[in-house]
């Protein structure tokens, strides 16, 4: 056991790792702030494994109904050697007839067993190394490539929807299948950036490799396709070659940080602490925001911490933003009524002053 | 200050541990005729209804169930025994000079009859794709600034109440509900978590469909592979129970919502009058365009989307005319934004240019601080029509605004104020025809789409005028 992965083995207190996987990853760019997800997905667990395991709680689920659409579409596009996924890189012009190679990591070691992911992360490096030699044999496109991201130096593991590249290309995109419908202008945006950050998840993977064997990590590029489904049908609309420079960006500067947090992570617990414990997660600082509830099954704890604690937050990030200057929602409450002690300071003072105009204005228009 | 505003009223409300009203005076029409709709989509399959409840305020729903949507004839069934209820009601507002209203729990709610209308238009059934066009008036209105066809009820109650949680909590119509009528000697967050846990949108409980809805779904679909009617007609029957037991308190808490709306509490709001005249004219020639055959494209042409690009622009300005002068909160949210200039006459004059030749000259005084005035700007009065100033000078003098202008429009009713008089000058009235204007401006310039919307690209064209020294100064004198 590395050093490393030995810190994180004492960080789970006998909790059993779980691979976060991209979607894991991904969520800890959407807050970057907070430190409570990103000791948990560091550790190598999930908030959802925390509820169900740590809480005691009844666990997010997801709808069977949506699960059998999600891998319904994923058959249809990965099945039959990919041919679907392959047709419509096609008819896109992305592929050339001659760009026919595809291989499925998946075909190789089907299990879900520890030899069997070793032996999936092997041959994905296999095909990738091909590529990387500029040998023609590369195949053009990887289903199911797995692929690990060092983060605190101890290795994720991540599994992504496939790689792509023609023959004319030097390196591989990463892409992701979502069974979301192309409803474009209509489209859900938030569900789009997740997918890209999804898939730039991979693409980082991908220039770790490459610097490791020696190679610019620029070569992944910082473009990442993405396949919806048609409205009512499983028709695929691909997105290929879409910009996910912020998206990249983001990941990073989240993913960077992380090194230092193991450490602080550490010394915020007391000595021998673990996350198995609810008093240690519930003493980790969190950083609740008004899109925890679409990522993080945490999120009713850390409301009710955020409560309990009087942060402004609880009003939302305008609230938030906008009583900075007093430090908690309790002091914000005295100063728009005047009492407690008087103002620290100026931006205090100026504060009292706004909310009590603002008050006084809210109360002419609402029963004038 | 405006948006200290909207924190404050949380404030109030958290403190309260009660919503707080924002405003005295309606925000929305609320049709006597408005049809409350709630439809259960299936997990991941957004283009679905599992389960419809459809009926009025004050009226119990009448409900539907598809046992299983995936199923097309399932999905058929429901869709066409939906369709003459709308068929009616929309021959029944036509007749009227009206126009139809449709009221859902939340905007995903509404996102959801968008998605079914853009999709059913488009299938070969022609009796379901007349349901998907009747939609399609809902869908293709709701983005547009003061429409009054499909209402979001979180949206109606937020445009009245404010909260002591976060904005996108307010999207949850039982928690929204909760705070608005708080049960008494309870704890509100307490409350609001427990009514958070009672689905309120268009979709079940995943852990429900895993423990209840799906194992009934799958015995259903075998009992009806197997043959085995009673097993099938028995199943089906489960599934509509366990889908009652969601869409029923969906339903009735839109109702709940529509009748806060409607309390004596809200005073009438003449902006919404206007409103109500322009979603009728809307409606009017939307279905004159069906009689008509014209069809309803999924995706706008260039010229088409550029339509109604200056449409939803001129909505945004028409609707905020009509409110500042209509709806005293839109107003005093004016004065404080700078939007409207509320300012003291401290001067006016009238002044002989030559013979049988007048000018009536005003000054006012303001202690706005956040102005949004220039020079050569127009401002009308909102509480006279009659009389517009045209801004000639601008000038801060310690802590007021000075504003001169030169009297347009209404020099009589200019010379009935007097000095001290405190006036609101604001926006033009709504010109709610001046959207026919442009588009009548546009379609000849659009007659050829334009080299930005082509393939090709024009061939560069050297200016002829002499180029200034000096290009930032030459722009900013153009402004």
């Amino acid at each position: 056991m590395t050093p490393e992965n030995a810190r994180l083995h004492q960080l789970r207190g006998g909790l059993a790792p779980v691979e976060v996987g991209a979607r894991g990853i991904e969520s800890i760019a959407r807050n970057a702030d907070c430190t409570r997800l990103r000791a948990i997905v560091i550790a190598g667990l999930t908030p959802n494994d925390v509820i169900k395991h740590v809480l005691g709680e009844a666990a997010d689920v997801m709808s069977p109904f949506a699960m059998t659409l999600t891998q319904a579409f994923e058959r249809r596009l990965l099945d039959n050697a990919g041919g679907s996924l392959l047709t419509v890189y096609r008819e896109k012009g992305y592929l050339e007839p001659q760009d026919a190679k595809i291989v499925n990591v998946a075909d190789v070691a089907p299990r879900d067993t520890h030899v069997d992911r070793i032996r999936r992360e092997r041959e994905t490096r296999r095909l990738i190394d091909l590529k990387m030699r500029g040998d023609p044999t590369a195949p053009n496109l990887i289903l199911k490539p797995r692929l690990t991201l060092t983060i605190v130096g101890v290795s994720h593991a991540i599994e992504l929807d496939y790689l792509v590249a023609s023959d004319k290309e030097p390196f591989y995109r990463a892409g992701v299948i979502k069974s979301y419908a192309d409803r474009g202008g209509k489209t859900n945006n938030a569900h789009v950036r997740s997918a890209y950050r999804e898939a730039a998840v991979g693409t980082l993977a991908l220039r770790q490799l490459l610097e490791e064997a020696g190679r610019p990590g620029d070569l992944a590029g910082d473009r990442v396709d993405m396949v919806l489904k048609a409205p009512a049908s499983f028709s695929p609309r691909l997105f290929a070659a879409q910009r996910a420079e912020s998206e990249l960006a983001s990941l990073s500067r989240a993913l960077s940080a992380a090194p230092s947090d193991l450490d602080q992570i550490e010394q915020m617990l007391p000595a021998g602490a673990s996350l198995a414990d609810p008093a240690v997660i519930e003493g980790l600082p969190n950083h609740y925001c008004s899109t925890c509830k679409e990522h993080c099954s945490l999120w009713k704890h850390c409301r009710a911490q955020a409560q309990a604690q009087g942060n402004a937050i609880i009003l939302g990030d305008q609230a938030a933003e906008q009583l900075a200057a007093a430090g908690s929602l309790n002091r914000a409450m005295d100063l728009l009524n005047g009492v407690g002690r008087p103002p620290d300071n100026r931006a205090e003072a100026v504060l009292a002053a706004e909310l009590q105009a603002a008050s006084l204005l809210l109360e002419r228009i609402a029963n004038g | 200050m405006a948006d200290l505003l909207a924190v404050v009223a949380r404030m109030r409300a958290l403190e309260k541990g009660e919503a707080v009203p924002i405003v005295s005076q309606s925000q929305v029409i609320i049709q006597p005729h408005a049809r409350i709709v709630t439809m259960l989509s299936m997990a991941g399959e957004d283009t679905s209804v599992h389960a419809v409840a459809i009926g009025r305020q004050g009226v119990a729903p009448q409900i539907k169930v598809a046992p299983d949507p995936r199923r097309r004839d399932d999905q058929y069934e429901l869709l066409l025994w939906l369709l003459p209820q709308f068929e009616d009601y929309y021959a029944w507002c036509r007749a009227e000079g009206t126009f139809p209203q449709i009221w859902v729990s939340s905007d995903g709610a509404l996102g959801h009859l968008d998605t079914l209308a853009d999709r059913l238009r488009f299938t070969e059934d022609t009796q379901v794709k007349r349901l998907g066009e009747l939609w399609t008036y809902a869908g293709e209105r709701s983005p547009i600034a003061g429409q009054q066809a499909l209402i979001s009820a979180t949206t109606a109650l937020r445009a009245h109440y404010a909260t002591g949680q976060q904005d996108t909590e307010d999207e949850h119509l039982g928690a929204l509900l909760t705070w608005i009528d708080p049960p008494a000697g309870r704890d509100i967050l307490a409350a609001v978590a427990m009514a958070e846990t009672q689905p309120m949108g268009a979709k079940t409980d995943p852990s429900f469909d895993a423990a209840e809805l799906q194992p009934a779904v799958a015995l259903f679909n075998k009992a009806r592979q197997d043959g085995d009617v009673r097993a099938e007609a028995f199943h089906a029957g489960r599934i509509q129970q366990m889908l009652e037991t969601v869409i029923r308190p969906i339903y009735a808490a839109t109702q709940r919502a529509m009748a806060i709306l409607d309390r004596p509490r809200w005073k009438a709001n003449a902006a919404l009058d206007i409103l109500g005249r322009q979603e009728a004219a809307h409606f009017a020639r939307f279905m004159q365009n069906r009689d008509a055959g014209y069809r309803l494209p999924y995706n706008d042409s260039a010229k088409a989307a550029a339509f109604k690009i200056v449409a939803r622009e001129r909505a945004v300005d028409n609707v905020e005319a009509a409110s500042i002068r209509h709806d005293r909160a839109a107003r005093e949210r004016g004065a404080e934004s700078g939007r409207v200039l509320r300012g003291t006459i401290v001067g006016r004059d009238k002044v002989k240019l030559a013979p049988y030749t007048f000018e009536t000259r005003m000054v006012l005084s303001t202690p706005q601080e956040s102005l949004h005035l220039r020079a050569g700007e127009e401002i009308w009065n909102l509480d006279d029509p009659k009389l517009c100033l045209r801004v000639t000078g601008i000038e801060r003098r310690g802590p007021f605004s000075w504003v001169s202008g030169i009297v347009e429009k209404g020099k009589k009713a200019a010379l009935l104020l007097n000095i001290g008089d405190v006036v609101d000058l604001g926006p033009h009235d709504p010109d709610w025809d001046a959207s026919i204007r442009e588009f009548a401006q546009m379609s000849t310039r659009l007659a050829v789409p334009p080299w930005t919307h082509s393939e090709v690209m024009p061939p560069p064209v050297p200016s002829t005028r002499p180029r200034p020294n000096d290009l930032l100064a030459a722009v900013e004198r153009m402004v």
